[in-house]
């Protein structure tokens, strides 16, 4: 037992050392890369005098959006966790309650319109994002009752009804479909620290309030009947989760775009290093999220510079194999 | 300990329902709810556990099952269910170490003294060699054990058994009601057991509660409940008691129809 514990605590330690490397490395490589020596005289730990050059790309454009990729990782992995723990279904991911396809209706819909800038872009997407929320819920709210079946049902049907019109509106305004295209694979090309300050209070509100549910989380496992004769009111916990899960992923979409593979994949691994125990469960998948972001980031910007790449595909690139690989290694398991 | 009064429960989808059932089960009183398939034998339990809302009065131990929140409630009544499905894979100890929630505060982990508990309780079980195991690499027999386990660390005043015995072999059964009879006596702890072997109920309870149709047809001490006559008009079955000598022990014979 004592050997499990210290691998789980060794597993734990390793994704929050990296964590610190990988926030490290995205400040300083990209298209110019920036010396260590520059990082730590900025910060007062080195005596050489500070390039302005580096000092802008750094503050202006690097930690902003290695924040926003960190931000968005934690938010996406921990919404993932209590969107199958409280699906009980370990292919849940937060985009299945068509959060996904609403935020890209709404992300089209402002490029469509003349005049409207970026700026509009995100406030468009997050009105979808909870328009489509807001359609789905009342939908699976049944006689008083949230039934997840029907809720998993609508988000499907609802997520294939948006995007066939996300596809009409990109098929009719050929001159937007790039932009169309590019928002839907996400990107954290725009990201300046505006847009962290709108996203930073509801995501590190949403991981409390998921972090203060950790037992209620862990009874979940039960199935309902078990929960509740374990002291936790289940329907009634998991509903506000469920809620608070979407409307924190509706935030990081309407900045970043639609970022795929992070809700689905991260709890999955972090599940298999360190046990399904929400209280570790929930902090190491923030980390491992975030970790994951920023590193899929890092080499979105680099892997063809000066070009950069939509994040979405490299966070496909990487959780796609990986997740091929964890269901081989289930059906051996199980056979 | 437990009074139930005029409980009348309905489904939204279907036409069963629970009529006006009332009794009373004392403090460290081992009751089992017997009769035929789909007499509401596990919607009065539920009823009982206060996962399905009801008219009428149920009142457990001080006071009525509505005015406890959810984990008060698991402090007093706890639940072992007759098959669970995990989401996740948990180990034995993982599982077992659940029951222990509702006694801990909200951000506060297990301490000492609840996972020496835990450990009493899968050592009572016989799982101790188990601990690190997946459940789901167990025997249905040994799973059952798990489930009492976590029943038992809960700490209950009342004890709820959904057919606890139905999986396993005959010397497995006796060995599971072992348990649970000579724990419940020694800690005082009311017992309510859905059983579908009369023999056992007979056998292993202090009162009958025999269902039909959602109605509570008789209730009381087994003998006076589970009458050739009884028997007879509610599970279709012609049946003779023979009495051990020299034990109280009685066994209900069917009269073979093939």
């Amino acid at each position: 037992m004592v050997s499990v514990k210290r691998k789980k605590q060794t597993g734990s330690w390793m994704i929050v050392g990296l964590f610190f490397l990988v926030f490290m490395a995205s400040l300083l490589i990209g298209s110019e890369r920036i010396p260590i020596n520059q990082l730590l005289a900025m910060v007062g730990l080195h005596d050489e005098p500070v390039n302005p050059v580096y000092y802008q790309i750094l503050v202006q454009l690097r930690l902003p959006r290695a924040l926003a990729a960190g931000l968005i990782g934690m938010a996406l992995a921990n919404s993932g966790v209590v969107f199958q723990t409280c699906f009980r279904n370990p292919l849940a991911d937060p985009y299945m309650l068509g959060i996904s396809s609403g935020a890209a209706l709404g992300a089209s819909i402002s490029f469509v319109i003349p005049g409207l800038g970026p700026a509009w872009t995100g406030l468009f997407a997050f009105v979808g994002a909870l328009g489509a929320l807001a359609f789905i819920y009342t939908i699976g709210w049944m006689n008083g009752k949230l039934d997840s079946t029907v809720l998993i049902l609508s988000g499907i049907a609802v997520g294939f009804f948006l995007s066939a019109v996300v596809s009409l509106l990109a098929a009719l305004h050929q001159e937007r479909m790039e932009q169309i295209i590019f928002w839907t694979m996400g990107s954290l090309n725009a990201i300046r620290f505006s847009q962290v300050r709108m996203i930073i209070i509801p995501v590190l509100a949403s991981l409390m309030i998921f972090f203060y549910h950790w037992k209620d989380l862990n009874l979940m496992v039960l199935g309902e009947e078990g929960a509740i004769t374990t002291g936790t009111n289940a329907p009634r916990v998991s509903k506000i989760l469920l809620v608070i899960a979407s409307l924190s992923t509706a935030f990081v979409v309407s900045v970043s775009g639609i970022i795929g593979f992070v809700g689905l994949v991260i709890p999955h691994l972090v599940r298999l290093a360190i046990g399904p125990n929400h209280r570790s469960l929930l902090p190491i998948s923030a980390f491992a999220g975030a970790t994951f972001l920023m590193l899929s980031d890092v080499i979105a910007r680099t892997i063809v510079a000066p070009r950069q790449l939509p994040i979405g595909i490299i966070t496909a690139f990487l959780g796609s194999p990986y997740f091929i690989y964890l269901i081989i290694g289930l059906k051996r398991r199980q056979s | 300990m437990i009074h139930i009064r005029d409980v009348v429960f309905r489904y939204q989808t279907d036409d069963f329902s629970l009529k006006h059932i009332s009794m009373d089960i004392h403090q460290g009183e081992r009751v089992s709810i017997v009769g035929p398939n789909g007499s509401g034998k596990t919607t009065l339990m539920k009823v009982m556990l206060g996962i399905l809302e009801t008219t009428g009065k149920v009142r457990m131990v001080e006071k009525s099952l509505d005015e406890y929140t959810t984990k008060e409630r698991a402090r007093i009544l706890s639940y072992m269910p007759q098959f669970q499905a995990l989401s996740h894979s948990l180990t034995v100890r993982e599982y077992v170490e659940l029951g222990r929630y509702p006694h801990t505060e909200r951000f506060r982990d297990l301490s000492p003294r609840d996972h020496q508990k835990v450990l009493e309780m899968m050592e009572l079980t016989h799982l101790t060699s188990y601990a690190d195991r997946p459940l789901e690499s167990l025997s249905g027999g040994e799973r059952q054990r798990v489930f009492l386990a976590k029943a038992l660390v809960q700490d209950p005043k009342i004890l709820f058994l959904d057919e606890p015995i139905t999986y396993l072999d005959m010397s497995q059964q006796l060995a599971m009601l072992k348990i649970v009879k000579e724990y419940c006596e020694n800690k005082n702890i009311s017992v309510v057991a859905i059983m579908h072997d009369l023999n056992l109920a007979l056998n292993f309870s202090h009162k009958i509660a025999l269902l039909s149709h959602g109605s509570l047809v008789d209730y009381g001490p087994p003998k006076q409940v589970l009458t050739p006559k009884n028997i007879e008009n509610i599970f279709g079955t012609r049946v003779s008691f023979i009495d051990i000598p020299g034990s109280e022990a009685a066994y209900i014979v069917p009269e073979l129809t093939f």
